[in-house]
């Protein structure tokens, strides 16, 4: 079941590049279809997937490298099962906005397949060794995307993403080796490391936390990692975006849950540092957006403010709070999808991103204004859309833990708020800038792919029980290890 | 001290003294007879340690093939070694100074006690060194003989590749074409009737 | 003592290379096709290959009175230094010929090389170890200096005689002290003593500290590396090409034999030196390799880094470590020479493909080839799913295993240092244009096809690295039981 999502978007990637390289609009629909039927068997996983039973499903292990004592396993469960079911449709989505690429076509939808698989193989790995290796591997289509297809600082961007990132997943990377080394039978199997690590002394377990910490932290990215955040997203090309922010930010905050649960000692022992970046996080990206007069920078540094919430949740501990943030997962890949995409369709038509060349756009373009009016209404956390939800728990969570500190997370909200609503003023009101004129509103497959995310993000805040089920039966199994 | 003790540092005093020679002499062909002597002193020592074979081959290989066609050498091509050893007193504060706390290290680090091997016992009068060696080196380290030769055999073809030169248009004589030669190939006869030759006033200008 | 005739048998590899050798010199003296010693240098090498693996032993197995061991290590290590020189005599064939290079000679150099690199492989005794040594460097002198009216390469030459001849001395300084304590040249026997003595005594370490400068000086890791650029620099891309990828192997077994068979009993010591050695060479190499503006420069310096890596494995001390010193030595012969070859293959008459320049766009000019090119130099950087980054796993699961975890802190970092300059190579293939006036690629099919297998060797072996890590840790296990 889990093979066949790896292999549908790998399979595709290599009938792409069996294709004709002129023959853009056949590609382009094939990597359509291709990532359409990714996203459809990924919904079709629910059908198999028994949302009350806590542990992992659908498990298949294969033999690999018994000799490095790591297997190809996958496996998914109510954490990694939404953020699938984001990954194949934000991919799906940014293949569908990528009809502004004209120029080797063939490579671009490519890259893009494997880059899919590589981010699904990341949320079904059961085994550190492979989650590794496709947490890598991510690296090398989206250094190709960004400095082949990105804007005017493109190579400096690529080059400074790939190394960062790879700067922390080297500590990931020891961190693993010696977890594997305390392992039962020395394997890299999630339930061995976790057996493993449980046997270690507390001091060894904080060690090992900190240095997943900053391999997953480099990516979600946390306070003091997220230099590569702004520059990369800036420069990236629009559909590369989505999914930089939509998905590959999820990676880090996805690992970092898998890592609490190996190292549960570490984790609460390390809480309150936790809560600080996650603090630090929420208040400094804020105030960064508010700065920001680049629409996309904006949106990137929104990113590691709405990351804070996810830290703060997984800081928590607890049921409730890890249910927001693997909620906010969601929501934010959704809603910072649709901004990216978005950003990206006014950046097609102007090729500006200086939010003060901009004016009463909602004239000119009321379907673009309608939907972006959404998406920040959504990123703000207004009730009726899943970011609501989300930061309810997790504000729900923090209360538990830390009474009336949380406080501070109301203030991130408020200035979340702040340049939501500036930034809606400054695109749809003032005065008409002249450029602005006669720009061509939202095509039809531009309007599909909005509608999409758009409706995700409001259905899962009016209606979010099952998936809020859905995530709680897994969570409330990491939750009993913390005593709440 | 025996007898064998007074030669031993009577020979080591001459070799010490023959080496500072050959660094220190002016004249090239001073410091390759004093190579020379370094190396028959050196043999000397080498009898006394009962290797006969090595020593008789030192001086035959050496002093006898050796260092005469080096001698030749540094005769014939004229080479001004004065100035390749122009730097020799500048540096020699600084060399002595390194050389010296190397002789102190190896000196403190290899004072005998260290090494804990019991004296060989002296073999008899009819042993006979060579044939123990030829016997060893033919059998016993018959690989490592011919790996040796294998060596040697590189050397040559390394030296003979990257020395000779096939040029086109080199001047050569090949002997056995010039003996073949006949008279009528090479002379002939030319009538030239007698001219007198114009002369031209050329300084009437 | 009666004399015993050895067995020949494990040694016929050897025995059949020399005699082709002296047949390749003959044939160039008596016979005018220039492609005859090609061919026969292919057959010979080809036929070197089957021989290793019908003459192989699963058990260790001394001959000529113990001068000579023949084990699974050696013979792996002998069957893929075989294939390595033929990789590398197929990928130099045109280079040469356009150079007028292409004669008897230099294949019986080649060849000469190889026997001095399979005799290493195989000795147990100071003796040999040390006559392989100076057979490998001696041709490798000459095939550096074999492009005689290159100034370049016969400066490299001579820089790399003069200090391969100080590294011999030291080597041979340290076994003379080292025979003084142990009292005999037999690799076992000097474990032995050594492990009767205990490891206190000043002489020995003495004796180890030269070996190991002596070791350093042939592995060219730092502080011992400075010959290392001058030397890819200035030599012949064909023969850079041959000295950055066989000889490699030779040189790990040379650390093996000398260090794990010989003084094993003062790892305690030589661990701490080969630390010290690996660091160093990582960071001087890493860091250097990013300011050349010459590729093979760069090459050599991450040639050095990847040398310091593979030293990591070996001090890690544990079988584990040895056969993921051993997988990353063999994974980087591949890598090495598909690098190497690349340069050889773009290379044509009266033009050296050296500059990071003459890469600019080469993906436009012929994509395959960049495909190729920046696998190698993805793998080399350590990039899943490439054979590379198993290379580096492997080696630091074992140090971790050992408790180095700080050195496998260093490694990684400097790795990740390497990963730029690696990367700019690609940049440099992909994104930047092409010189106007850069003629097509053109090549001889043979090499082309042989570059393509190699490069996919690097991600089949990437994706499935499970085969190999199966021969080198079975080997070693056969060979230290």
């Amino acid at each position: 079941m889990l093979k066949i999502l790896l292999l549908l978007p790998l399979l595709g990637a290599l009938f792409i590049s069996a294709l004709p390289g002129r023959r853009a609009r056949l590609i382009r629909q094939a990597a359509l279809v291709i990532s359409g039927a990714t996203l459809a068997w990924s919904i079709w996983l629910a059908s198999a997937f028994d949302p009350s039973h806590a542990d992992v499903q659908l498990v298949e292990s294969h033999s690999w490298n018994p000799r490095l004592g790591s297997a190809f396993s996958l496996a998914v469960d109510g954490i990694s099962l939404p953020l699938v079911w984001l990954a194949t449709l934000l991919a799906f989505i940014a293949i569908l906005a990528s009809g502004g690429i004209r120029e080797r076509v063939k490579g671009y939808y490519l890259l893009l397949l494997l880059l899919e698989c590589a981010m699904l193989g990341v949320f079904t790995a059961r085994d550190w060794s492979l989650f590794y290796v496709f947490w890598e591997l991510t690296l090398l289509p989206l250094f190709f995307l960004i400095d082949r297809w990105g804007g005017l600082g493109r190579q400096k961007a690529a080059l400074n993403f790939v190394l960062y990132t790879m700067g922390g997943s080297v500590f990931m990377l020891i961190a693993l080796l010696m977890l594997y080394d305390a392992s039962p039978g020395h394997s890299f199997d999630m339930d061995a490391i976790r057996r493993g690590a449980l046997a270690l002394p507390e001091t060894a377990q904080v060690t090992l936390f900190l240095a997943l910490l900053i391999g997953f932290g480099v990516k979600m990215p946390i306070f003091p990692l997220h230099g590569w955040l702004p520059l990369t997203h800036v420069e990236a090309p629009s559909p590369v975006s989505i999914l930089l922010s939509g998905i590959l930010l999820k990676m880090g905050s996805y690992g970092l849950i898998r890592a609490t649960w190996t190292l549960p000692a570490a984790a609460e022992a390390l809480q309150g540092v936790l809560m600080t970046l996650a603090m630090v996080s929420l208040v400094y990206g804020g105030v960064l957006a508010w700065q920001q007069r680049d629409l996309k920078a904006m949106i990137a540094y929104s990113s590691v403010s709405h990351m804070g919430v996810v830290l703060l949740g997984v800081a928590t501990l607890n049921s409730a709070g890890l249910i927001g943030a693997v909620m906010q997962m969601v929501a934010h890949g959704l809603v910072a999808g649709t901004l990216f995409l978005l950003a990206g369709l006014l950046y097609e038509r102007t090729h500006t991103r200086d939010l003060a060349d901009y004016g009463s756009l909602v004239a000119v373009m009321p379907r673009f204004a309608f939907f972006t009016i959404l998406a920040f209404i959504c990123a703000a956390g207004m009730p009726g859309s899943a970011g609501f939800v989300a930061e309810m728990h997790a504000l729900v969570g923090g209360f538990e833990r830390w009474g009336g500190w949380v406080v501070l997370l109301s203030l991130s909200v408020l200035i979340s708020m702040a340049y939501a609503i500036r930034t809606v003023g400054r695109l749809f009101t003032g005065p008409a800038s002249p450029r602005m004129q006669g720009l061509p509103d939202l095509s039809r497959s531009e309007m599909t792919a909005a509608l999409m995310l758009s409706f995700g993000s409001v259905a899962l805040g009016i209606h979010p029980g099952p998936m809020l089920d859905l995530i709680a039966t897994s969570v409330g199994r990491y939750a009993l290890l913390f005593g709440a | 001290m025996d007898f064998a003790s007074v030669v031993f540092y009577f020979l080591a005093a001459i070799l010490l003294l023959s080496g500072l020679r050959v660094i220190t002499a002016k004249n090239p062909v001073h410091a390759a007879l004093a190579l020379v002597l370094a190396f028959f002193t050196a043999a000397g020592i080498w009898l006394l340690l009962e290797a006969e074979f090595l020593a008789i081959t030192l001086v035959l290989v050496y002093v006898g093939a050796v260092m005469v066609l080096f001698l030749f050498v540094v005769m014939m091509l004229d080479i001004n070694l004065e100035e390749l050893r122009r730097g020799f007193w500048d540096y020699l504060p600084f060399a002595a100074l390194v050389a010296g706390l190397m002789i102190i290290q190896m000196v403190l680090v290899l004072w005998g006690r260290d090494f804990g091997l019991e004296a060989p016992v002296p073999k008899p009068a009819d042993y006979s060194n060579t044939k123990e060696l030829g016997r060893v080196l033919y059998t016993d380290y018959v690989y490592a003989f011919e790996l040796a030769a294998v060596i040697l055999l590189v050397a040559i073809v390394a030296a003979i590749a990257l020395t000779l030169r096939r040029r086109p248009n080199r001047k050569v004589v090949d002997p056995a074409w010039q003996v073949k030669q006949k008279r009528e190939g090479r002379v002939y006869m030319v009538n030239l009737k007698p001219q007198k030759p114009e002369y031209k006033a050329e300084d009437e200008e | 003592m009666p004399f015993q005739m050895p067995d020949f048998i494990p040694a016929l590899p050897e025995i059949f290379l020399l005699a082709m050798a002296c047949v390749v010199l003959l044939v160039e003296a008596g016979f005018k096709p220039k492609t005859l010693s090609y061919n026969l240098t292919l057959f010979t090498l080809l036929g070197v290959a089957v021989l290793v693996v019908l003459s192989g032993s699963s058990d260790p197995y001394y001959t000529f009175n113990g001068l000579f061991i023949d084990d699974v290590m050696g013979d792996v290590l002998k069957l893929m230094t075989s294939l390595a020189a033929i990789v590398a005599v197929i990928y130099s064939r045109r280079y040469l010929a356009d150079r007028n290079l292409l004669n008897g000679e230099y294949f019986a150099l080649l060849l000469f090389a190889v026997l001095g690199m399979m005799v290493l492989i195989s000795a147990s005794h100071f003796l040999t170890l040390y006559l392989g040594v100076e057979l490998l460097a001696l041709s490798l002198y000459a095939l550096v200096a074999f492009q005689r009216d290159s100034l370049r390469a016969s400066e490299a030459a001579m820089k790399y005689f003069i200090l391969g001849a100080l590294a011999s001395g030291l080597l041979l300084y340290g076994m003379s002290l080292l025979y003084g304590v142990t009292g005999s040249l037999h690799l076992d026997a000097i474990a032995h003593a050594l492990h009767q003595q205990g490891g206190d005594n000043v002489v020995m370490v003495f004796g180890l500290v030269f070996v190991v400068a002596g070791l350093g000086f042939k592995l060219g890791v730092a502080p011992f590396h400075m010959w290392v650029p001058d030397i890819y620099h200035g030599a012949p891309t064909a023969v850079t090409l041959f000295l950055g990828s066989a000889p490699k192997l030779a040189a790990f077994a040379f650390v093996m034999r000398l260090l794990v068979d010989g003084l094993s009993p003062l790892h305690g010591d030589w661990q701490q030196m080969l630390a010290v050695m690996a660091v160093l060479s990582m960071a001087i190499g890493n860091l250097a390799a990013i300011m050349q503006t010459n590729i093979k420069r760069m090459l050599a310096y991450s040639t050095i880094a990847h040398m310091g890596f593979l030293l990591l494995g070996i001090l890690s001390g544990s079988l584990a470590g040895f056969s993921a010193g051993m997988f990353y030595v063999l994974t980087y012969v591949l890598m090495s020479l598909g690098a190497f070859g690349m340069i050889t293959y773009l290379s044509r008459e009266g033009f050296e493909a050296e500059q990071l320049d003459d890469y600019k766009g080469l993906n436009s000019r012929h994509p395959w080839l960049a495909a190729i090119m920046g696998m190698i130099m993805l793998s080399m950087a350590g990039l899943p799913p490439l054979v590379g980054f198993y290379a580096k796993f492997t080696v630091l699961q074992a140090l971790v295993g050992s408790g180095w975890i700080g050195l496998a802190v260093v490694a990684v970092l400097f790795s990740l240092i390497g990963a730029y300059y690696y990367l700019r190579i690609v940049k440099i293939m992909y994104f930047d244009t092409p010189p106007a006036d850069a003629p097509p690629i053109q090549g001889p099919t043979d090499a082309r096809v042989l570059l393509s297998f190699n490069g996919l060797a690097v991600l089949l072996l990437g994706l499935l690295p499970q085969p190999l890590l199966a021969v080198c840790a079975a080997s070693l296990q056969l060979s230290y039981p």
